[in-house]
């Protein structure tokens, strides 16, 4: 054969992205997993800080995102954008450029995540390097991707592609403001943005990356790979049409629907509860025409895992895009916010949308790039019901648990009482249900492990290689004249490019521009002070041990919030906090006035072993703060950024950050010592952390 | 307490241009999609990932 290599798919780069899904699919699982037991079992982090829950759990979800679901979008991208453009992707450089970037990208999350480098936003967690690493290979993918488009050798552009797209447009978009930071040092900074401004974009950066990263591209995915599975034209390609744009130009103000009933201004959450909303219509549309693209051949159901993989995440796509919407009613929110429903909630998404997609397209792709049969259709059968099965007890399991710990929360006897007062107690009652998901992500694990078996020994027993060759279509030719032809098709790709942007742009701008001019809502006469140097090192540390992912600092406004927790968080009560520490999951208690609650020896116990203070907590023990020694030496530094970004220290202080830290820490030493600590505790991490947890709500600000 | 109700509700004006904004492009989309004219083509652009003509070949 001839080796035009022009004229033939790069199909060994979307095999390349099909083994990176698997290895770090395997990965992501797994880390779930571990996580799983260590909410039913404290233990089971065996006193190692590396694999504790706040470093653990970010390094689930940023593997499950970005190294298990990202593979699986280039790997369905490269391979169906070249079928759409009947060309070989652009350049073969930059897609190699673009698949080891964004592995070696993963490779240091997975190194810094549990070296507690983090910016503590969700999702977002990596650091300032990282982040422009991302930038950087992103632009890559996005050049390479655009330029084939504009190259291509088919006049029409497939909606799949209008999908891919607006994922590259949005996610850079969020990417870069979402990571507007000043370094302090190599692996440390804080965002520009303070409290409610960064909780704004933090989460208008977080729910797109959930709309832009794990909906629109596996659409794409979806409106490509399930006419190919049942070959047969989508159901209503008008239909698609409408789908699009309306969830694009939707979905991007939904943000606010995170930060329900707390101290963000009213109208942003009003705003953000009727655009989530809306969302229920353009997501069921779509989930509708990916499933009668079936109309006539329903049979394949029963006979192809293919479609059964298939079938079943675009059901799962229809029952979180019906979840989300209900949970983002206020009084709904109310209930479930913080809780272990919303765990349910994604995992519904992530498994069972995301996964399943995931697992259809590699067992559609695989034997087809090899030219080859699955080695077994059985065990594809197998690892598509022990799935389900896992998704079915994952779900149940957590919606339940999030429902029973709402209701113990929000209840309220007749004298105006709290009825479970006592926070371990409605933890206590969930532990159960904590069992039974372990069941289920086990499961959906081994199911996934037979997959990975199944796909070695398909490619084992393959022929070897297989190219193939990019034919134009018939609709291209009848455009052959090149010149204006060309023009023409160049500026429908440009076009589409700059009419999808303006979509994201409009909703971001109204959202966002209004929050930035802080003055608006910040009461200066309600500020409170700027967190002291030690209080500041402690900030750090809580940052970096990732307590945020178990316990919230926002008091809501509602009865049942105010009498467990006191007064509702104002924005003033983080008006100087950088990054935000709002939270979005209670596993602990809300700590936004958790501060003076305690004497400083209790926390000196508690965080030691916080079963020797209360009983049945499954709250990680942190000994290594009791070894390691405070940085004080980047205080000075770490002081005068903030100064640059408007907190009003003065030169002075700036210049004795590292000497007032030590007094501070040298005043705590000895209160402990003379509550009968006779350890060496002279300049350890603890004493930050002390420092800093009694602080909370005492800062002064409206109480 | 109305007062105080509406203390955060600072920008009724941006809602209302949102809502403007969504109708006017909602709108313009349905009529845009639905336009008779369309229908041939669009006929033909479902079909563009069935009809992908590759050839097989062995290395
Ligand atoms: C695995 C989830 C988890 C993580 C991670 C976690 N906690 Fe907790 N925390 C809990 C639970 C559960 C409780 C309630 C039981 C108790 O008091 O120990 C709690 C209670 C607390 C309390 C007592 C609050 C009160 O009002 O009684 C403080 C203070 C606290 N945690 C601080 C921290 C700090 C600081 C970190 C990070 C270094 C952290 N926690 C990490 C789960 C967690």
């Amino acid at each position: 054969m001839s080796k035009n290599l022009k004229n033939t798919y790069d199909d060994d780069i979307v095999k390349l992205f099909i083994y990176a899904t698997m290895l770090w699919g395997g990965a992501a699982f797994l880390f779930g997993v571990i996580a799983a037991i260590q909410m039913a079992f404290w233990q089971f982090n065996f006193n190692l800080e590396w694999i504790t829950f706040g470093r653990l759990r970010p390094l689930h979800t940023n593997a499950a995102i970005f190294a298990f679901a990202g593979n699986t979008i280039f790997a369905g991208i490269y391979y169906s954008t070249q079928r759409l453009t009947r060309i070989r992707m652009w350049s073969d450089t930059l897609s190699k450029i673009h698949f080891w970037g964004w592995q070696l990208i993963i490779v240091a999350a997975a190194i810094t995540l549990p070296l507690g480098f983090s910016q503590s936003k969700e999702y977002a967690e990596l650091e300032w390097p990282i982040d422009l690493a991302i930038a950087v290979i992103w632009v890559v993918f996005g050049i390479n991707f655009i330029m084939t488009l504009v190259k291509r050798r088919e006049r029409h552009m497939y909606v799949a592609l209008w999908f891919y797209i607006s994922t590259f447009v949005t996610v850079a978009v969020l990417h870069i403001f979402n990571s507007i930071e000043i370094p302090v040092s190599f692996l440390k900074s804080y965002p520009v943005y303070a409290g409610i401004q960064d909780a704004l974009v933090q989460w208008w950066y977080g729910h797109n990356a959930v709309a832009f990263f794990l909906t629109t591209p596996f659409l794409g995915l979806m409106y490509y790979f399930i006419p190919k599975a049942v070959n047969r034209p989508v159901y209503s390609y008008r239909l698609s049409i409408v789908h699009f744009w309306a969830l694009i130009f939707i979905y991007i103000w939904a943000g606010p629907h995170h930060l329900l009933n707390t101290a963000l201004p009213d109208w942003l959450q009003t705003m953000g509860v009727i655009f989530s909303v809306m969302l229920w219509a353009p997501s069921w549309g779509g989930m509708i025409n990916g499933l009668l693209t079936l109309r006539g051949v329903w049979h394949l159901l029963r006979t192809e895992p293919i479609v059964k993989f298939f079938v079943t995440a675009v059901t799962f796509y229809g029952m979180s895009t019906f979840e989300g919407p209900l949970l983002s009613i206020k009084s709904v929110s109310a209930l479930g916010h913080y809780t272990d429903w919303i765990i349910a909630h994604v995992h519904a998404g992530a498994l069972g949308w995301n996964g399943f997609m995931a697992f259809g397209m590699i067992y559609y792709l695989i034997p087809r790039l090899f030219d080859t049969q699955l080695f077994s259709k059985k065990l594809a059968n197998a690892h598509f019901w022990l799935g389900l099965l896992g998704i079915v007890f994952y779900y149940s399991s957590m919606l339940a648990a999030g429902l029973t710990q709402g209701m113990m929360w929000r209840a309220i006897d007749g004298s105006g009482q709290l009825v479970y007062p006592d926070f371990v107690e409605t933890v206590m009652k969930i532990v159960p249900l904590y069992y039974v998901r372990i069941i289920g992500g086990t499961l959906y694990l081994v199911g996934f492990l037979i997959m990975v078996y199944n796909i070695v020994k398909t490619v084992k027993a393959s022929k070897g290689e297989v190219v193939q060759v990019a034919v134009p279509t018939q609709a291209y030719d009848a455009h052959g004249d090149v010149g204006t032809g060309h023009r023409k098709l160049e500026g429908l790709a440009l076009t589409f490019t700059v009419l999808a942007t303006l979509a994201i742009i409009v909703g971001s701008v109204i959202e966002l521009v209004p929050t930035m001019s802080m003055h608006k809502y910040v009461k200066m006469e309600n500020a409170v002070e700027p967190w002291s140097p030690l209080q500041l090192a402690g900030r750090d540390i809580y940052i970096r041990e990732g307590c945020y992912v178990c316990h919230s600092q926002m008091i809501r406004k509602m009865p049942s919030d105010v009498l467990r927790f006191g007064n509702a968080s104002t924005i003033e009560h983080s008006m100087y906090d950088r990054p935000f520490q709002w939270g979005s999951k209670r596993t602990g208690p809300d700590l936004a006035r958790v501060g003076k609650k305690y004497p400083d020896m209790w926390h000196y116990k508690h965080m030691k072993n916080p079963r020797e203070v209360v009983q049945n907590s499954l709250m990680p023990n942190y000994t290594w703060l009791y070894n390691k020694d405070i940085d004080y030496y980047s205080l000075r530094k770490k002081f005068s950024v903030l100064k640059i970004l408007g907190v009003p220290y003065s030169d002075q202080q700036v210049a004795n950050a590292d000497a007032h830290a030590e007094s501070e820490a040298e005043a705590i030493a000895e209160g402990l010592k003379e509550a009968g600590v006779t350890a060496n505790v002279a300049n350890k991490e603890i004493l930050a952390l002390i420092s800093y947890l009694q602080a909370l709500g005492q800062k002064g600000g409206e109480k | 307490m109305k007062q105080e109700g509406l203390k955060y509700f600072t920008h009724p004006e941006l809602m209302a241009i949102a809502f403007t904004l969504f109708m006017v492009t909602f709108v313009g989309i349905i009529f845009w999609t639905f336009r008779k004219s369309a229908k041939k083509e669009y006929e033909q652009v479902a079909q563009a990932p069935l009809q992908e003509e590759t050839l097989h070949g062995q290395n």
